[in-house]
């Protein structure tokens, strides 16, 4: 990604950003940003990672406009953040939304549509499909104050989204969502990243920018800790992961002493267990499909039509993984779909069985654990033991075969 | 001004809504304006959408709702028709206009306060939003509900006044019918004949109403007399207020004053006078001695003593013929000390009156006979003047002698509203629309000064501030009076110490900051005297188009350098 981008002008730029906030009296109490030095090229999906009070809000409250510099400087595609020109590129997903209150969801998508001069008919397409999109029209006619804190999310995204934006910044995006609208916005990232919108992320929930992120920068104390892919940040060299379709203990075995003679040991054997989230997804779609009613949030329709999406949701298992199917077929021509539910078999890792040195790939499809942070599978670890039982029996009956 | 003013108001205005609205691009000094017109409504609308679901608006209208219709039944005045109008026109508008004044308080000062509080504001703000176009965003929301407001007291105050009127035709009716022996028939055509009177008021037989009532009913006049005697007395005493009510206060007039002259050159004679004979005092300086001999001589020129007279001439429009065109003379006579009841020569000289001589034309061959009348001190009375009373061109010559025995001297305030002249202009409604957009010009001005503060100050801090300003600016005249720098109070400038020159500076930059408006549309719609377009013109510059986007220009300023998201630690 890199390499790609070495060459762009950086979306986001800011060199030697300084923020002190000051107490009543104008004496500087606290420095929330430190010389901060950052670029975020077009395309990128780039996660600012920090715990509360790192100094993530404040540099994209900076990058916004919502905050000047002390010092130093934040360009945003090369011009300064409150220039009007710069804010017509961008959505922007503050970390609660703060919405008007006695509007209801069409009227609040009408108002930022009419704030960015979209014409009547182009108001009314984009409100229905992002109102759609998010799951809220059978409480759109209702004002947003009553919504619970997961439906306020999803308008605000829909809102940060209304402009089919160049810069997507979403700060803190997943809280108070449910799994469904945290899967709906992570699709929405990726849609937009294979339409070569730049993302900025900002967020402390490690998981949800690990699966979406090509480069993350982690703050702390109001500094840039660390900062790159993804995939070097979290990359293990000392442990490689095999996965394999389904095998007997024969083989298993074969393997396991593969290994050994490489001079490596076995860390463990285990069967994946799917993850919680698409457990939910699951569920909440077979609930869709018996079209069970709901006063809140509906489950996700798909990404709206003018950000690049299909404007629907595959309504079955099959489907889901078909549309997965295709979209590793065709990365870069298909339309964008709902995730697949369910993790994928990544068989063409088993070929590299040997090779042990050799890079990983990043998987292509919704992220798996790292081994280390599973929990063992017990019924594996008792069938190897079991199975290292029968091989080295205690009587030395293994010395006769 | 009006002319200058007014063409550069129009010249902005025209520029910022053609580029503010158009497709092409556009700017003031770098304040983008492509685009704004949509940005502002859409802000406008979401302010008003606010406003009037949080109830703020709806507890106001409900208030004018419940008031206006409570005052139309309660309004008695001094118990005449002409007075239970005036009374209700007057409470009403005015109520409506403290209700809009204090709705625009709130509404403005909550406008961005608290949207920056509750960082509904970052919604905005990290759009393409200039901040201009926000805080005028707000302004216009603020202004458009006054507007939806003060014409809900409009229709209110309008209706009300009608019905008042429907009330007052309706006894007569019923009164024409039990007390005058009429037909219903007879009855509603006299009803009907009322609104058609022609010519000047008069009492008794020589009312134009005795002879049109003859006309329509094919009676002489002396049974439409005794019919009118068998009428209670507050029926024939309304009867004749109402014909009042119809030419003096439901109608638009229009006011020349009588003119001061030019005392320079008078001045500058009597000064050297003084000179000449070696007369002026040593320790005063050439302007203060001036300013005393103009004093002096304005002071004479107002002031009529005993058996003295006067004759002013004033310029009105020319008369048109068989429209019953009648002007009026109002004036106010003030007297340096209380006339007391007394017996003179066998006639009553009343309290507080003074025995006066009218005049009408030339003092030498006057047109009618010369008016003797006793008139009330301190208060504004008006004369009605025939068309035939008129010159072609329009002026009217007025002759005034002071016979009063009592030997106390009569003095018009010239320079202010002491004697003028008033013409119909057109229909109470022309009178009533403009009242109502002078009525607007404050509060545009409060809504300026409410959305500035909502730009730095919290909403309660700012309501606060803005109340306690309005309050200032309504009771400049008590400040100014308390403070001791009125006219009156004016030690001569020699004596003026740093405190007084203090109080008065601080007094005189309050008036002029702090002033909303100078038009009194209410009093005038109780006058039937109409505001005027120049008048309206000339306020909307100085109030709303200067001060106004002052004040707003530095609600800008203060937004665009604020940092929105900024925390104090």
């Amino acid at each position: 990604m890199m390499d790609r981008v070495a060459n762009l002008q950086p979306v986001v730029e800011c060199i030697g950003l300084v923020k002190v906030f000051q107490d009543f009296w104008g004496r500087d109490k606290v420095l929330a940003v430190d010389n901060l030095e950052m670029q975020i090229f077009p395309g990128e999906i780039f996660g600012l990672l920090g715990p509360n009070g790192s100094g993530k809000s404040t540099t994209i409250k900076m990058i916004l406009g919502l905050l000047y510099p002390t010092s130093g400087v934040a360009r945003v595609f090369g011009r300064p953040p409150t220039d009007t020109a710069v804010k017509s590129r961008i959505g922007f997903m503050p970390e609660e939304s703060y919405l008007y209150r006695y509007l209801n969801a069409y009227e609040t998508l009408d108002y930022y549509g009419r704030l960015f001069r979209l014409d009547r008919v182009e108001r009314r397409k984009r409100t229905e499909q992002l109102i759609d999109m998010v799951g809220l029209k059978r409480a759109g006619r209702r004002p947003v104050g009553t919504y619970s804190k997961g439906m306020a999310r999803r308008i605000g995204l829909a809102q940060a989204l209304v402009n089919d934006p160049d810069l997507l910044i979403l700060d803190e995006p997943t809280t108070g969502l449910d799994p469904v609208g945290t899967r709906q916005i992570k699709d929405v990232i990726e849609i937009l990243g294979q339409r070569g919108k730049t993302v900025v992320l900002c967020s402390h929930l490690l998981a949800d920018v690990e699966d979406v992120c090509d480069r993350v920068a982690i703050m702390y104390g109001g500094k840039m800790q660390a900062t790159g892919s993804v995939d070097d940040l979290l990359q293990r060299r000392d442990i490689t992961e095999i996965s394999a379709g389904q095998l007997d203990e024969a083989t298993v075995q074969k393997v396991r002493q593969v290994i050994e003679q490489s001079g490596s040991k076995v860390i463990g054997v285990h069967h994946p267990t799917d993850r919680l989230e698409a457990l939910f997804l699951r569920i909440v779609s077979q609930a869709q499909r018996d079209k069970l009613q709901t006063s809140g949030a509906e489950s996700s329709r798909g990404v709206s039509q003018f950000l690049g999406g299909t404007g629907r949701q595959p309504d079955t298992l099959v489907e889901s993984l078909v549309e997965a199917g295709r979209r590793h077929e065709e990365p870069a021509t298909t339309q964008p779909s709902a995730p697949a539910p369910v993790p994928e078999v990544r068989t063409e890792v088993l070929k590299k069985l040997g090779a042990q040195q050799e890079a990983s790939k990043k998987p292509t499809g919704p992220v798996e654990s790292p081994i280390p942070k599973r929990e063992p599978d017990k019924a594996v670890l008792d069938r190897l033991l079991q199975a290292g039982r029968e091989a080295n029996p205690p009587d030395g009956s293994s010395d006769k075969k | 001004m009006f002319t200058f003013g007014s063409l550069m108001g129009l010249c902005t205005v025209v520029y910022v809504i053609k580029h503010a609205f158009g497709r092409g691009s556009g700017e003031i000094g770098g304040w983008e304006l492509r685009g704004a017109g949509q940005r502002i409504a859409a802000i406008m609308r979401t302010t008003i959408a606010e406003g009037l679901r949080a109830k703020v608006a709806g507890g106001f209208a409900i208030l004018i709702l419940i008031s206006i219709p409570l005052f139309c039944i309660t309004a008695t005045g001094d118990g005449t028709i002409k007075g239970r109008v005036q009374m209700f026109v007057s409470y009403s508008m005015g109520f409506a206009g403290f209700l809009l004044a204090i709705l625009t308080i709130l509404f403005a000062c909550r406008s961005l306060s608290v949207e920056i509080a509750s960082r509904q504001i970052y919604g905005i703000v990290s759009k393409p939003v200039p901040r201009w176009q926000i805080v005028m965003g707000k302004w216009c929301g603020v202004m458009l509900v006054d507007l939806v407001l003060l014409l809900l007291a409009a229709v209110l105050t309008y209706s009300g006044t009608h019905l008042i009127i429907a009330n007052f035709k309706s006894q007569l009716r019923h009164d024409l019918v039990t007390h005058g022996s009429l037909t219903p028939d007879q009855a509603a055509t006299t009803v009907e004949a009322l609104s058609e009177v022609k010519g000047v008021g008069k009492s008794g037989m020589e009312s134009p109403l005795i002879s049109l009532f003859s006309e329509r009913l094919g009676k002489t006049q002396e049974e439409v007399g005794v019919m009118l005697l068998r009428l209670p007395e507050v029926m024939r005493v309304n009867l004749r207020r109402f014909d009042e009510l119809r030419r003096r206060v439901l109608v638009a007039r229009s006011v020349i004053s009588a003119p001061v002259p030019d005392f320079t050159e008078a001045i500058d004679e009597y000064y050297n006078m003084l000179k000449e004979q070696n007369r002026l005092p040593t320790d005063w300086t050439m302007e203060r001695i001036r300013r005393q001999i103009e004093a002096e001589l304005t002071g004479a020129f107002c002031s009529i003593p005993f058996n003295e007279g006067r004759v002013w001439s004033l310029k009105g429009p020319a008369p048109q013929e068989g429209t019953g065109w009648v002007m009026s003379l109002r004036f106010k006579i003030r007297a340096p000390r209380q006339p007391l009841a007394t017996q003179y020569e066998g006639i009553t000289l009343e309290e507080d009156k003074l025995l006066c001589l009218w005049t009408l034309g030339d003092p030498q061959k006057p047109k009618f006979q010369p008016k003797i009348d006793q008139v009330p001190i301190n208060n504004y009375e008006e004369i009605e003047i025939p068309q035939d009373g008129v010159e072609k061109d329009g002026t009217v010559i007025v002759g005034f002698e002071n016979i009063d025995p009592r030997k106390i001297e009569a003095i018009f305030d010239l320079p202010n509203d002491g004697l003028q002249l008033l013409y119909r202009v057109g229909p109470w409604e022309l009178g009533f629309s403009q009242a109502l957009l002078a009525m607007l010009i404050p509060l545009s001005c409060l809504a300026a000064f409410g959305v500035c503060a909502s730009t730095f100050l919290s909403f309660p801090v700012g309501t606060l501030i803005v109340l306690t300003l309005y309050i200032i600016s309504s009771s400049m005249g008590f400040l100014a009076d308390s403070l001791a720098v009125t006219k009156e109070y004016a030690p001569p400038p020699e004596q003026r110490t740093l405190v007084y020159e203090t109080r008065r500076l601080t007094v005189e930059a309050l008036g002029w900051a702090l002033s909303i408006g100078d038009l009194d549309p209410v009093t005038k719609l109780m006058e039937g005297r109409a505001v005027g377009w120049s008048q309206l013109g000339n306020a909307a510059w100085k109030f709303s188009l200067l001060k106004g986007a002052a004040v707003l220009f530095i609600g800008v300023l203060t937004l665009r350098r604020r940092e929105l998201a900024a925390v104090i630690v």
